[in-house]
């Protein structure tokens, strides 16, 4: 190929213009001439300094089309603190608390956008669209509100307010696609007739009016609310459906007008601002089973005037070990089946193990007959389809307390084996917990767990039990079976000593306690570190570094952050936890109380939870996928009864909107921790009192995502003996599936003042 | 890591050597990733590496040289991605071979300032065939339907342009620094 040849194909790769095999041909000519790379390198560097100064033309009025997401997480790194990081994401900034000021005239053929102060949204466009021009939304650009609330302005006199978790995308000037979300509509002149919503479901096309629809992720019933005017609900297809008039709040299936609803109010203005009561992105606490050790500079808090407190100096007054988050171990009878019993007509009798209901006799054999060889000692136990072995166990169930069953299970290929969990007063027959065991293939699955938290129901003094059988199949085998329990971990606030009021206003503050007390050795990692101190303070300069003595590692926490609390005579410290990717600590969740066996994990993208092309897995734990504002999530197990987590973020304020959101994870299928997707609960609560919840049975998003979902509960009208400065308290309970799970992260909660 | 308050001073040589070589950098990973549109993505990840790891950089050693390391390692994990989409990329041996940051890059200061002084040369046509390429959302088919020519016939005139100005700009620089 002639030089000149050589570099229009080097352009024309700059380009993205070449064909594979021209690609293949350039590449070979590169390989063999240093000067050929010369010449490519002084191209490259050429073609990029074009493209950067050309942005740069563009990008005050051209948002460049890094999603706001992005520049949170990096910030959630900490790795923005200066502008060097390009001058496009310091733009994204920017623009976000400039928004409303530095937005255009709207042109009355351009759909225009504004969000209220502190609206999470990302803007995405389909390939080749091109940027983003200020806050228009064009034909194709997907708007993704992950919490807060923006307001639309589209053409032929068409106003939206949309309430995250939504998303919305232009279609064109008189459709717009809401895939989720809340969203008002209001057309008020006559050309505005004929605007069409479409949801995943259905069709709306306005025939002069105002309505609201409400698209939850993952359900496949639409609620519509009809407020003046009418619309008409048309099929996905087009086809012409049914008119609803107003008033008239629905439920739709697809095209189909189903039951009334309750009609309920929706926000027709942006708010001016969104208060945050809550923000949880499951990125802080202590490991469990850890020595830490604690060193506070002494301006780290001062007292009102400004004294600043004694520090804790490193010389470690300030040391403690946490709490064991590895099961306690109970003793089972013959758990290897080692010893191997005596041989009758029927079957084996087994020493520790009872045969099933039905007489038949358990096995416990050597045969070698399929290849699957005992994986410890000589024997394993051995069970034939429809029958049991199972083996009372002198414990009493205790609420709070989680117990782990875990065990080798051999299966012939198409086998299936099932373990239960049982208390003796209703028996094996109807377990309180059980899980499946399947294979495709004769093969050993090592280390399979069957884990539930018993509640107060199971709490009546029975014991508890243990069976293992076999459902289809030649037989299922099993061997190395244990049982743990770990405690629930409970939040008790009477752990710190009672404050001495006696405040000395012309010295320093000093600490009067600390949680935990020093050389304690069972601190639950559910709980954030506590120093109280004899007078009010405030947060002054300095840092504390939290040392884990354990692994070695620092971690430090400047005073002003967010990871330090300062609630009058206290501070609450929650260090940043830092886990491997793939990795996760079981057991304890800072900050909430737990009746399930919850824990937050690291996702790798290699297939260890999650595997996902966005998770980095060459930086140590600097993955994130999605909704993720950090490297780790939460998880939570869930059992035949449901169970959660749960913590009081306020008192209830009158006459305020509360608007919660939480991101829910899907593995992938193929992930080496897939298990099923156990549904959730999304609730705000006062006492015993549910005061709104969000139930999701199905998975809100594909594999391999966290999708938002959201609850909004308003305090204008409040239920039975509920009022104003009660307690709000946010829970998240998973649905009842045998081994389910449930991963969360990114939880918002804020409040607005209720204008309409 | 947490553990030593930073030099201010040296914060503020290490942030100045971030931004002289953010040109550079961009143009390194042009060049083992071209016609890709996760350039400006790549880039970012690879400052916020070189910033999370400031304090292993000794000043005084080849900002070039660790930056260009450091980028050449996170375009190997775009590589990854690109590979399992199915697009052209570069092979692994040549991105080796390109890797070697070889001569000394120019400054972004004086790449740019000879950039301005060869695009003032060019003529308006030249001028605006280089700006509808290079300004984003615009395109050269919007521009032949303007000049009432083919797109074919204006990318040929674009590949003379950008070799000119290549030329222009080498030119430039060799004299700047003799």
């Amino acid at each position: 190929m002639s030089q000149s040849n050589i570099e229009a194909r080097m352009l024309r790769m700059l380009d993205g213009e070449l064909s594979a095999d021209e690609v293949a041909e350039l590449d070979r000519e590169l390989t063999a001439s240093p000067e050929a790379r010369e010449v490519w390198r002084s191209m490259a560097q050429m073609h990029s300094a074009l493209e950067t100064r050309f942005a740069a033309n563009q990008t005050i009025c051209g948002l460049s089309p890094i999603p706001i997401k992005r520049v949170l997480e990096q910030q959630q790194r900490k790795i923005i603190r200066l502008s060097v990081f390009g001058a496009a994401a310091a733009l994204v900034i920017i623009a976000t608390t400039l928004w409303l000021v530095m937005a255009p005239e709207p042109s009355p053929r351009l759909t225009t956008f504004h969000t209220a102060p502190g609206t999470e949204f990302t803007l995405s466009h389909l390939p080749g669209n091109g940027k983003q021009m200020g806050n228009i939304l064009r034909e194709g650009t997907r708007l993704t509100i992950g919490h807060g609330v923006a307001e639309l302005q589209l053409p032929y006199d068409v106003r939206a307010v949309v309430e995250g978790p939504a998303t919305v995308a232009l279609q064109d000037d008189r459709t717009l696609l809401l895939d989720r979300g809340r969203a008002l509509f209001e057309i008020t002149t006559e050309s505005g007739k004929g605007f069409t919503v479409i949801t995943p479901h259905q069709r709306i096309v306005d025939l002069g009016t105002s309505f609201a629809l409400n698209v939850e992720a993952g359900k496949k019933s639409v609620d519509l609310h009809v407020f003046t005017g009418r619309v008409r609900i048309d099929g996905i297809d087009g086809t012409r459906g049914q008119i609803l008039k107003a008033p008239g709040s629905v439920q739709l299936h697809q095209a189909r007008i189903g039951d009334s609803i309750e009609p309920i109010r929706f926000l027709s203005k942006l708010p001016e601002k969104l208060k945050t009561i809550f923000k949880e992105d499951f990125e802080g606490g202590l490991l469990a089973d850890h020595s830490y050790s604690i060193r506070i500079d002494p301006s780290v808090v001062t007292d009102l005037t400004g004294q600043s407190a004694d520090g804790i100096p490193e010389n470690g007054t300030w040391k403690f070990h946490t709490a064991s988050a590895i099961p306690d171990s109970v003793a089972l009878r013959n758990p290897g089946f080692e010893e191997g019993g005596v041989l009758l007509e029927r079957g084996r009798a087994i020493p520790g193990w009872h045969p099933g209901s039905d007489g038949a006799y358990g096995w416990g054999t050597d045969d070698e007959r399929y290849g699957l060889q005992p994986a410890e000692g000589r024997f394993f136990g051995r069970v034939f389809p429809g029958r049991w072995l199972s083996q009372p166990i002198m414990t009493e169930i205790k609420a709070g307390t989680t117990y782990i069953l875990t065990l080798d299970c051999a299966l012939p290929a198409e086998a299936m084996a099932e373990v239960r969990l049982w208390g003796s007063d209703l028996g094996p027959e109807e377990p309180i917990a059980r899980k499946t065991i399947r294979s495709n293939r004769t093969a050993w699955l090592k280390n399979r767990q069957l884990v539930f938290t018993a509640s107060e129901e199971h709490a009546t003094g029975q014991q508890l039990g243990v069976s293992l059988g076999c459902k289809t199949g030649k037989f299922a085998g099993f061997d190395r079976i244990s049982l743990g329990t770990v405690p629930h971990p409970r939040i008790s606030s009477n752990q710190v000593r009672e404050i001495s009021k006696s405040s000395a206003l012309e010295r320093p503050p000093r600490v009067i306690a600390l949680l935990p007390e020093p050389e304690s050795a069972d601190f639950l990692p559910s709980e954030p570190l506590v120093i109280v101190f004899d007078k009010p303070i405030r947060s002054g300069m300095g840092r504390i570094v939290v040392h884990d003595d354990t692994t070695g590692k620092e971690s430090g926490l400047i005073a002003g952050s967010a990871s330090l609390k300062v609630d009058g005579e206290t501070l609450k410290i929650l260090p940043k936890l830092s886990l491997n990717d793939g990795e996760a600590a079981m057991g304890y969740l800072s900050g909430w109380q737990s009746n399930t066996w919850a824990g937050r994990f690291n996702p790798s993208g290699d297939g260890n939870w999650y595997r996902h092309e966005k998770l980095n897995d060459h930086a140590r734990s600097g993955g994130t996928i999605d909704a993720m504002r950090g490297p780790l999530m939460a998880t939570l197990h869930s059992g035949l009864t449901a169970g959660g987590i749960r913590r009081t973020i306020s008192t209830i304020a009158p006459d305020t909107r509360y608007s919660v959101t939480a991101a829910i994870g899907v593995r992938d299928r193929d992930s080496n921790e897939s298990s099923e997707f156990a549904g959730y609960s999304l609730r705000l609560r006062s006492g015993d009192t549910i005061l709104a919840e969000t139930v999701g049975t199905s998975p809100p998003g594909p594999p391999n995502s966290l999708t938002e979902v959201g609850v909004f509960w308003e305090s204008h009208t409040l239920p039975e003996g509920i009022t104003p400065g009660d307690p709000l308290t946010l829970e998240i309970v998973t649905g009842s599936v045998p081994n389910g799970y449930l991963d969360l992260d990114s939880i918002r909660v804020t409040s607005t003042v209720a204008g309409y | 890591m947490f553990s030593k308050r930073e030099d201010p001073e040296k914060l503020q040589a290490f942030v100045k050597l971030l931004t002289e070589h953010q040109s550079n950098l961009r143009g390194f990973i042009v060049s083992l990733m071209p016609g890709s549109p996760d350039v400006s993505d790549v880039l970012q990840e690879t400052n916020a590496v070189l910033w999370q790891k400031r304090h292993r950089f000794k000043l005084g050693t080849n900002f070039i040289a660790w930056s260009f390391q450091i980028a050449r390692y996170e375009v190997h994990h775009y590589r990854e991605r690109a590979q399992r989409d199915q697009k052209l990329i570069f092979s692994e041996q040549l991105v080796e071979l390109l890797a070697d940051p070889g001569s000394v890059s120019p400054a972004d200061e004086s790449l740019h300032a000879a950039l301005d002084h060869c695009l003032a040369k060019l003529g308006e046509k030249q001028r605006e065939l280089i700006v509808e390429r290079y300004t984003p959302g615009h395109s050269l088919e919007e521009l032949a339907t303007r000049s009432e020519r083919t797109a074919g016939s204006l990318r040929i005139a674009l590949l003379r342009i950008r070799e000119a100005l290549r030329h222009c700009v080498e030119n430039s620089l060799s004299s700047q620094s003799s």
